[in-house]
């Protein structure tokens, strides 16, 4: 027997299409989800005097990155935004080093490894990274989900060789003492908040992968970056941001006929309780259009909450977002 | 005409652009001579409000 923990993960940036890299630049634990081959099979679209299916065919052989509940690590997870976002910055002369991903309008060409439970080694390369969610909820490790469409996938029953990096799942980044700012009309986000239970931010680059005269996709093209912030559970504790959201201020008395852009500022620590001068995950969306749901009545009564959802729009200057890690590596293997 | 780029000394720029991963390390004198395909690249990072603030110029001298 084979048990389902028996999985973990492996990724690394390609300098270009087609050059799939041999070996992981990091391999990390993983939550749940895959990286394997996809194959489409159609059937034949033909009758010859018979109500019988006639046959099939094989249309498309790719590969399918579909990771949930990622740890989010000091290192490995420069590497995953940049995959999401595309462009990355190291600065720095020494420990700390300051990493900062930034959208770009290509993606970079990824190769993910995946060893799946019951003893087969997948190899996906020529992987974009189209849907990326960095998820928080009380109490918990922060978690990342990824999603993205690569190509023709190669299962051995060989694992890959050393990744250049294996780390380790602790310290890992989590919502206990992060510093959650947000604002409802201004930016950038300055006002600290703790009423914030759970969350995500999501990119969505919307790659759209294309086939032309080949069995596998010739190429992937990126489309509208899409980033937004989900803020479900928010506890109540007054009606000044929901009535800036609905009337441009926290007195409002007429509903805004025009949109008011908020921001925010969301800082997370690493477990070991590491200062955040030297150790951080921060995520900066310093243009958000803020939108709120009405509050149900519920006659069972409970602890008011309620939800905000924000979408990301491009600033007048600076970037739409920006993720900053504070960590030990000089990025050599980004 | 050859092109250089400055940006803060030691810092490592990496840019998805046109297909390819460019990857700009500006060393201790944050100098760097760029070809054309590397200037798209920076001008699509400072398009899309990179992080890093970085400086195309012609290369004094060059023709």
């Amino acid at each position: 027997m084979a048990s389902a923990r028996e999985a973990v993960i492996g990724f690394g940036r390609q300098t270009a299409k087609g050059t799939p890299l041999a070996v992981p630049k990091f391999e990390i634990a993983m939550g749940g989800g895959h990286a394997a081959p996809t194959r489409n099979v159609e059937e034949l679209p033909w009758t010859n005097e018979s109500q019988d299916v006639l046959g099939h065919y094989v249309n498309l052989i790719g590969g399918t990155v579909s990771l949930t509940g990622l740890p989010v690590l000091p290192k490995s997870c420069v590497a995953l935004w940049n995959a999401a976002l595309g462009a990355l910055a190291t600065s720095g002369a020494s420990d700390p080093y300051d990493h900062a991903v930034t959208p770009s309008d290509d993606l970079d060409w990824h190769t993910f490894f995946y060893a799946e439970p019951g003893g087969l080694y997948y190899t996906v390369p020529d992987v974009k990274i189209s849907t990326l969610t960095l998820n928080w909820s009380p109490g918990q490790p922060l978690t990342l989900d990824l999603g993205g469409t690569g190509g023709e996938a190669v299962p051995s029953d060989t694992k890959w060789g050393a990744a250049t990096v294996t780390e380790a799942v602790d310290p890992f980044f989590t919502y206990i003492d992060a510093a959650m700012k947000i604002e409802a009309a201004t930016t950038p986000a300055a006002t600290t908040v703790h009423n914030i239970a759970s969350g995500n931010i999501s990119v969505n680059r919307n790659v759209e992968p294309i086939q032309t005269d080949g069995i596998s996709y010739y190429d992937q093209v990126e489309q509208k970056r899409e980033i937004s912030v989900s803020l479900p559970d928010v506890v109540f504790e007054d009606n000044a941001f929901r009535r800036t959201v609905l009337t441009g201020t926290s007195s409002g008395t007429e509903v805004s006929s025009v949109p008011t852009y908020g921001s925010t500022l969301f800082v997370f620590p690493l477990s070991d309780g590491t200062a955040t001068t030297s150790r951080k995950l921060q995520v900066a969306l310093p243009r958000l259009l803020w939108a709120t749901e009405p509050i149900d009545a519920d006659p069972a009564g409970g602890a008011l909450r309620y939800s905000l959802a924000g979408n990301a729009s491009k600033p007048t200057s600076g970037a739409i977002a920006t993720v900053s890690v504070l960590n030990g590596d000089t990025g050599a293997n980004y | 005409m050859a092109k250089v780029a400055k940006a803060e000394p030691n810092a490592v720029l990496r840019i998805a652009h046109g297909g390819v991963s460019h990857t700009f390390d500006f060393g201790d004198d944050g100098t760097r001579q760029v070809t054309q395909a590397e200037v798209a690249a920076l001008e699509s990072y400072q398009r899309n409000g990179g992080a890093l603030k970085v400086e195309v110029s012609d290369k004094k001298g060059a023709k």
